[in-house]
């Protein structure tokens, strides 16, 4: 019988370790992807160790400040890694950056002092933070997992007012004229009072919301993880149109609109152009990939990149061109500043500055 | 996507998602569905396993006999009682059976659950790849992670200390009354290393599996107490008398 319960005891331990490692290989650690945002002559983003890195417009480094010293340990399948990670893009305002991090705090930092300060958007349940600071005026809108959308003042912090939805927000919210809009995983796409908070409206979807969407003509264009898309009047929050076809997966990125079409990428490998005013599809663009960052408008072209770094524009007779193969992960939103396209890379953790017109790379910067 | 994730982890997902959507939205329960399911599937392989114990419980007092005949002799001694293991059809290794086909279920569960609870954006990204295109899946998701005041995507101390208490009762139901000192040491380190390993498991993941674990003890808890009854758990009445062994409730007289 000892003999039995040795080999038992023996057997099971290296099996439960086995058990440890591959249970934890495949899971997915977090690891942040914030978009690139001018300030002045720099460029300011996130990186996924979670610093704020300020960058020269050559790609230089200029400084990186950690928003937490250390890192975590890894037990079991906790990874170690940063203590907060960056998922939204930074929000300037002259000297100041507001950066949201996944430990539930706001971090704002004086760039010509180094002075730093932070706050719990709720200390007494603190809960991570996906989307990207805006700010308006006085005032800075920030969504949490928390499920609610703060209103703070910029100068002290301190809150102005929250609205709570019914589910997590991790979309940015998206601020027209007097009204803010944001889409929840509650399946809702909530308007409210920019001033005061107060609901101005609700749309109820058929899947979480994402994103918040793009406005154009007191038109909300937003796509949702039931695999539909939907236009909203900004005014009633009445349902323009719904899109008659069903994508292959959800809607993950924002869409841009261009003349009278509206591009929404999906994770399904294709871009769908629908008709501005009936919702029609005008045609279905086929990547080698899917996308899961955000696209920008340039000039008269849409760009966009696939999730493993072919970089694509689209024009308004939706043909599509490969502009480069970049061969990096890329989920970080793009950015264009100045005539120059920027990238925040996920693998090989990288800025690249990139001339669409020529489809040049003019300098890429490692962050490791 | 690869062999695994086509073969197992997708299909694991999805039917997790379909069940927690009809089990009114709750991916605890869809947990306990799925775990009921997959060790009722397992049910053959477990009463095998369960006779096993049994019989090795019923060889105590013969293997007893052979540690005080060939007490100086060891190498003897592990060839008579492979010997006597054999002519009882007993393989000792044949219990940890269901354990190792449950592992790759684990593992699967565990990736399942952190990609459905959905904590982080990553999560999400990650999940898309995974779903069928059932329209039901769609309308399923995000699911409801709370269960009984828990995050299931969190670990839960009180998930994580059930899950070692119940390991712990399983455990001493089927764990054979030592005789010898040395063999009870031996009993009473397996007794308590095993709950507490995965008690310690189940603090660190996130406590969906915690309670895949749970309530798969309280099945082969169910399941012993059919088959054997309370077993070790039922208090030690009887001594053994000068000479002899306890042999479940009898004393046996050596020759």
């Amino acid at each position: 019988m000892t003999q039995y319960l040795r080999n038992s005891l023996w057997l099971l331990i290296p099996l439960l370790f086995l058990f440890l490692l591959t249970g934890c290989t495949a899971t997915t650690p977090l690891s942040g992807w914030s978009g690139v945002v001018a300030s002045g002559d720099n460029l300011i983003l996130g990186s996924m160790s979670g610093e704020v890195v300020t960058l020269g417009r050559e790609g230089e480094v200029i400084d990186r400040t950690a928003l937490v010293e250390g890192a975590t340990g890894g037990l079991g399948c906790a990874s170690s890694g940063p203590t907060v990670y960056i998922y939204g893009t930074p929000a300037c305002d002259g000297d100041m950056v507001y950066v949201a991090a996944s430990d539930g705090k706001l971090y704002v930092t004086n760039l010509a002092n180094q002075l730093s300060k932070s706050i719990y958007l709720d200390e007494s349940n603190p809960q991570p933070i996906f989307s990207s600071p805006v700010i308006w005026g006085q005032n800075i809108y920030i969504t949490s997992s928390d499920g609610k959308i703060y209103c703070l003042d910029k100068g002290s912090l301190e809150e102005v007012w929250h609205y709570e939805a019914k589910d997590k927000i991790w979309a940015t919210p998206v601020i027209y004229g007097e009204s803010l809009f944001v889409g929840s995983l509650d399946r809702n796409i909530y308007a409210l009072d920019l001033r005061s908070g107060d609901l101005i409206w609700s749309f109820e979807g058929g899947g979480s919301f994402v994103t918040s969407g793009v406005i154009a003509d007191d038109t909300l264009y937003v796509g949702s993880m039931d695999r539909y898309f939907y236009a909203i009047d900004i005014n009633t929050g009445e349902l323009v149109w719904k899109s008659s076809e069903i994508a292959g997966r959800w809607f993950w990125t924002d869409a841009v609109v261009l003349d009278d079409a509206v591009y929404a990428p999906c994770l399904d490998n294709k871009v769908y152009a629908f008709d501005c005013d009936s919702g029609d599809l005008k045609t279905t663009i086929v990547l080698d990939g899917r996308v899961a960052s955000s696209p920008v408008l340039i000039q008269d072209k849409i760009v966009l990149v696939t999730e493993d770094g072919k970089l694509y524009s689209i024009d308004k007779t939706q043909q599509s061109k490969k502009l480069l193969d970049l061969g990096y992960t890329i989920l970080a939103p793009l950015n264009y500043y100045n005539e120059v396209l920027y990238i925040h890379t996920q693998t090989e953790e990288r800025v690249l500055a990139i001339d669409v017109d020529s489809g040049t790379i003019l300098w890429s910067t490692p962050l490791r | 996507m690869n062999i695994w994730d086509i073969a197992i982890l997708g299909p694991m997902i999805n039917v997790m998602i379909v069940f927690s959507h009809y089990l009114f939205g709750s991916f605890g329960l869809a947990i306990i569905v799925l775990t009921l399911l997959i060790r009722s599937a397992m049910l053959p392989l477990t009463l095998r396993q369960l006779r096993s114990s049994k019989k090795l419980q019923d060889l105590q007092g013969k293997m007893a006999e052979l540690q005080k005949k060939y007490a100086r002799d060891q190498q003897k001694l592990a060839a008579e009682q492979m010997k006597l293991y054999r002519e009882a059809g007993v393989n000792p290794i044949g219990c940890l059976l269901p354990m190792l086909i449950q592992m790759p279920i684990w593992i699967a569960l565990y990736q399942s659950i952190i990609r459905i609870s959905g904590t982080s954006p990553d999560s999400f990204l990650s999940l898309s790849s995974y779903l069928y295109s059932w329209d039901i899946v769609y309308q399923a998701l995000p699911v409801d992670n709370m269960f009984l005041g828990m995050n299931l995507a969190y670990p839960s101390i009180l998930l994580a200390i059930l899950v070692g208490g119940s390991m712990w009762v399983q455990q001493k139901m089927t764990t054979p009354i030592a005789q010898d000192p040395s063999q009870q040491a031996q009993s009473q380190i397996m007794l308590i290393m095993m709950p507490l390993m995965f008690t310690f498991f189940s603090i660190t993941f996130s406590s969906g599996l915690a309670l895949y674990w749970l309530a798969s003890n309280i099945f082969s808890i169910v399941l012993q107490y059919f088959i054997s009854g309370w077993g070790g758990l039922r208090p030690a009445r009887n001594k053994p008398a000068a000479g002899g062994v306890i042999e479940g409730k009898k004393v046996v007289k050596k020759k």
